[in-house]
């Protein structure tokens, strides 16, 4: 019998080669053999070059290549072109040929490229919050699309931001005629509701106004900053540029008045600072100094000063005197501001608006649809592009579709979101503000799988794979002049579809509207709430803030100097705590010792507080 | 009671001595190494999807270069050349031969041949074929003879050092620009005299040539 070995002995470590475990000889030889591989990587790195299966025409890799397409800013398009190297996209500048551009760009058509390589971009399908396939989805979809057919489209409601694609709006004359009773709302968060009511007050239309700042040698602006940012800014900005020359029809005057620091009172020859219920008086006063004959504007006498000049100035310069009003004012004083520039024959044209579809349907508001949503009666949301917490309601409509580039709020709380491809992987079209109409054409391949809006809607009327490409060609096709093919290459080429602007309308004189008795600012605290320069509104993709546009110098610094709390003792000018949190450091237990109540705020010499 | 044996003289002598000498032969060897063909893949044969012969397509054929290599005189990158390229005469000639399989598998995917990269510049120098091709500088001059390389290897060691040299006097290094894409040019007998003829007519001055922002951008 062999000796059973009832006492195992480690196996003595200095000759154990099969142990698995190093001796110091061996970790030294290991060491050293690291040290050698170390130094033979050396030689250069293999790479590859892959060239094409067939090259594209035009392209030379590694060389740029240029092409025009247009982005939109709150829905409204701005021509670019747009620099592409090997297939992507990397610089934005302006289409010299497109009026909304002029040759220029604004930060948020150069920050267009940084969002469409936002690692952050949606990528997939999801289905209350799981990721889901294609085919789920599309079977989801279309089991809950019969349910809707049936019905006539009834609780069927689609949410879009402002729409002026043409393409987009004929399909949504598609899907409101396929679904009589369903409805479309359109909720932007930079609107112009007051210069919509405005017009119908005035005209009883809803005209869109198009100031031509090149034509006006006085400009009064009541609190509209056509200077600051928006879709419009460009061709603002140039057409005031173009006025500020003194050959020519002279140096134009520009009045501001505002509530709020902008880039329009820093250009302006007289600037005053107003509360924003005191500017629709200005309007007042202007229209009484031109026979409208109102009641009595109760202004400042300062500021009746200047008002009064500013309505001489206009007065002996019919045609080309120009009042604007802004956003925060009332319908009423929007109204009161087309009477003016009637009886100014100013330089503004009058087009019909850019957002309504060929068969003449509105959007409706969200606060509509909020309201059918509280009371039940939607039960299939669309949302295609709007950023909008509805979390209290939004749970009674039980079929909740999200498409957008980010998996944000309103995608979390919906049952299905999809990917939304971005603007610069699309096809399209856009109208800007005058009504130039040009198209959109993609810079890249998509880089996920994601939908357009086109083929969104395009599911919910005929269930097929509608590409965008061929619907925008679909809703060009009768428009184009001659041959088609010829003009479609041409639209594509100069970044702009030719005569596409809408034509100036000359509507009825306008009606003077009842402006109410003086709204006296009360004591309270009044908050303007107004877009941000960099970020625009809160839909702004995220990477373009991440990537530093957030941090871009606004024109006006409305930051204002931290105001620090007096607190006792005294802050070790390198210690980044306040030294009510304890003696967190010898530095700061030392000059305990010695404290000095503050008698002022001092600028702090820490990064904290900065 | 001695401390050292008797040879300890000795070691301690050859290595104060190694203390001044050790260092200067690493770095040389340093330098010998980092110049090397180890390091420069000079001469280094590598293995393509493709055993591609430029010897039989330009020496004995006699392609041009710019057949495939085509954005040579107008961008920075020669290109290499699309499956397309290939198949302009291999859709005709040796249609079925195993050697060009991977050329027509790549066609009917429509997946591209990844070439191995021969001649490496790291990416923080930026070379432009375009301007070198245009004042005269032949391909030969930097890729060797190329048509005689029965596969493709990079012939120059492409060291800042081996492009300064003809920075600093382009003379050596230049021919006329019929003969830029000749492979098998030789400098002629009076190449001193035709040699400063080129630099004036290319207009070139090399004031400016060996400034760190021509090549390091």
């Amino acid at each position: 019998m062999p000796p059973v070995n009832e006492l195992p002995v480690k196996q003595s470590r200095i000759s154990g080669r099969g142990t698995g475990a190093l001796n110091r000889r061996q970790a030294l030889g290991v060491l050293a053999s690291g040290i050698a591989s170390g130094l033979a990587a050396c030689s250069k790195p293999d790479q590859q070059i892959i060239p094409y299966v067939k090259l594209p025409e035009r392209v030379v890799p590694g060389e740029p290549l240029k092409f025009a397409t247009t982005l939109p800013l709150s829905g409204i398009g701005r021509g670019v072109i747009v620099t592409s190297i090997d297939g992507r996209p990397i610089k934005v500048e302006g289409n010299p040929r497109h009026p909304a551009s002029l040759g220029a760009t604004d930060v948020f058509a150069e920050a267009a490229v940084l969002s469409l390589y936002d690692p952050d971009r949606s990528r997939t399908i999801l289905n209350s919050g799981a990721i889901a396939s294609r085919e789920a989805f599309r079977q989801a979809l279309q089991a809950h699309l019969q349910q809707v057919r049936q019905r006539g489209g009834e609780g069927f409601r689609l949410l879009t931001g402002r729409v002026t694609s043409p393409t987009l709006l004929r399909q949504i004359d598609d899907v409101l005629q396929l679904f009589p009773k369903a409805a479309w709302h359109a909720y932007e968060p930079v609107d112009e509701d007051s210069e919509r009511d405005g017009a119908m007050l005035a005209y009883g239309r809803p005209l869109q106004i198009v100031p031509r700042l090149e034509k006006a040698r006085v400009l009064v602006n009541l609190d509209a900053d056509p200077l600051g940012p928006g879709p419009d800014q460009l061709r603002a900005a140039r057409g005031f540029a173009d006025r500020r020359t003194p050959q020519g029809e002279g140096f134009s005057r520009i009045y501001s008045i505002e509530a709020a620091p902008t880039l329009t009172g820093a250009k302006a020859d007289h600037r005053i600072a107003l509360h924003p219920r005191l500017i629709s008086e200005a309007g007042i006063a202007i229209a009484n100094s031109m026979g409208a004959e109102i009641r009595q504007a109760e202004l400042p006498d300062h500021v009746l000063r200047v008002v009064k000049q500013a309505a001489a100035d206009l007065s002996a310069n019919r045609g080309g005197g120009l009042v604007l009003a802004g956003q925060a004012l009332s319908p009423e004083s929007h109204a009161l501001v087309h009477w003016i520039n009637q009886h100014l024959q100013a330089p503004v044209d009058l087009i019909d608006r850019a957002d309504r579809t060929a068969a003449g349907r509105e959007a409706a508001t969200l606060a509509e649809l909020t309201r059918d949503l509280a009371s039940g009666a939607v039960d299939t949301l669309v949302l295609i592009g709007a950023d909008l917490e509805f979390a209290r309601h939004s749970a009674k409509a039980s079929f909740r579709l999200h498409l957008g580039c980010y998996v944000d709020e309103t995608a979390v709380l919906s049952t299905w979101h999809i990917p939304q491809t971005h603007i610069l992987e699309a096809w399209s079209d856009l109208r800007s503000r005058d009504g130039t109409a040009s198209l959109v054409q993609p810079l890249i391949r998509p880089l996920f799988q994601g939908w357009t809006d086109h083929e969104v809607l395009a599911l919910l009327t005929r269930h097929a794979d509608a590409s965008p490409y061929d619907l925008v060609r679909e809703t060009w096709r009768p428009k184009a002049q001659g041959g088609f093919e010829e003009w479609w290459r041409q639209a594509l080429h100069d970044g702009v579809i030719a005569a596409s602007a809408a034509p100036p309308i000359t509507p009825g004189p306008p009606k003077l509207p009842n402006v109410s008795a003086v709204v006296t600012p009360s004591a309270a605290m009044t908050i303007l709430l107004r877009p941000d320069p960099s970020l625009w509104a809160a839909g702004m993709p995220k990477a373009a803030d991440e990537a530093g546009v957030g941090q871009f110098p606004r024109a006006q610094s409305t930051r204002s100097k931290t105001i620090r709390p007096l607190v006792r003792g005294r802050r070790h000018p390198r210690c980044r705590w306040p030294p009510d949190r304890g003696a967190h450091c010898s530095r700061a237990r030392r000059r305990r010792r010695h404290r000095e109540p503050y008698a002022r705020p001092r600028p702090s010499q820490c990064r904290r507080d900065r | 009671m001695q401390i050292f044996r008797p040879g300890a003289n000795a070691i301690a002598t050859l290595v104060l001595a190694s203390i001044g000498v050790i260092p200067v032969l690493a770095i040389g060897l340093a330098y010998q190494i980092v110049g090397s063909a180890y390091t420069t893949d000079q001469d280094v044969t590598r293995n393509q999807p493709v055993p591609f012969s430029h010897e039989h397509h330009v020496g004995g054929l006699g392609l041009d270069c710019r057949y495939c290599h085509a954005s040579v005189e107008t961008a920075r990158f020669a290109g290499v050349p699309p499956t397309e390229t290939c198949m302009t005469c291999h859709s005709q000639i040796w249609t079925n031969a195993e050697m060009l399989a991977p050329v027509r598998t790549s066609l009917a995917d429509n997946k591209p041949i990844a070439w191995q990269r021969v001649n490496k510049l790291p990416s923080y120098v930026y070379f432009d074929h375009s301007i070198h091709v245009a004042k005269g500088v032949g391909c030969s001059t930097c890729h060797g003879p190329i048509h005689q390389m029965k596969l493709t290897r990079q012939a120059a060691p492409l060291t800042m050092h081996w492009c300064l040299d003809c920075h600093r006097d382009p003379a050596k290094s230049l021919r006329p620009r019929e003969a830029v894409f000749d492979s098998e040019w030789k400098p002629p007998a009076d190449a001193e005299k035709s040699a400063s003829q080129l630099m004036a007519t290319y207009h070139i001055r090399t004031d400016h040539l060996t400034d760190c922002s021509i090549c390091h951008r």
